[in-house]
């Protein structure tokens, strides 16, 4: 049963990658795209939740909580570089 | 510039990644993790307190030569411990491992010498990625 479900979910899961892609080719502004990758990351760190419950094995939780530190700290600089127009970091 | 809300997370969340990248770095002989993704995980802290803080805790900029210490000395340490297996071994990074007994938790405790290669790679990671980041944040 669990298997089934978890099919259902991956199929969700593919189809929402694909919107993001759509949205990160066509994304008229920066900032349209930057929340696509984004997306893209929590979509994919859902997938590999997906899988561990599928799998039973708990070896991916280390992977998802490092991908989610990634993704917190490329959408905050980011976010830093378009607000300020072009600097990164300093004052 | 800096928010209050982004300040007060990053005073939370800094210590955690530092501790996660040290189980990280411990674990990864047998388990996912290793000196790479420890390494990634350190300089995200760092990255993170640079990105809410600024300069006005740590000069990072004039730390620079700290930072390349950092990764030229883990290249070093690679290195050494691929010299030690062509010693001991007979070819270049050959890995050995000993049981040492630890005295107040009374175990043995398996030593591997790619955990000394992988201290390595976790300083050469940590210090590229740190330099990077003031190369990036320095002013014309």
């Amino acid at each position: 049963m669990i298997g089934l479900a978890a099919n259902i979910a991956f199929i969700v899961l593919a189809v929402s990658l694909a919107l993001c892609f759509y949205r990160l080719i066509i994304g008229p502004s920066l900032p349209d795209r930057v929340v696509a990758i984004d997306t893209i990351t929590t979509v994919i760190i859902a997938m590999i939740a997906v899988y561990c419950m599928k799998e039973s094995n708990a070896i991916f939780y280390d992977a998802i909580l490092v991908l989610s530190i990634l993704g917190f700290v490329g959408t905050v600089s980011m976010a830093k570089f378009l607000g300020k127009g072009g600097r990164i970091f300093g004052e | 510039m800096n928010s209050l809300i982004f300040r007060s997370i990053i005073k939370i969340v800094s210590p955690i990644l530092m501790l996660f990248s040290v189980y990280l770095l411990l674990r990864g002989h047998q388990l996912p993790g290793g000196g790479f993704i420890a390494g990634l995980m350190t300089s995200a802290g760092l990255v993170l307190i640079y990105l809410a803080y600024g300069c006005e805790r740590f000069d990072w900029r004039h730390r620079s030569r700290f930072f390349y210490f950092l990764f030229t000395s883990g290249l070093t340490i690679s290195f050494l411990t691929g010299l030690a297996g062509l010693f001991w071994g007979g070819f270049f990074l050959k890995s050995g491992f000993a049981h040492v007994h630890m005295p107040l938790i009374n175990e043995d405790w398996e030593f591997a010498s790619a955990a000394v290669f992988d201290f390595g790679v976790y300083l050469v990671v940590c210090g590229v990625c740190v330099s990077l980041m003031t190369m990036l944040g320095e002013e014309e």
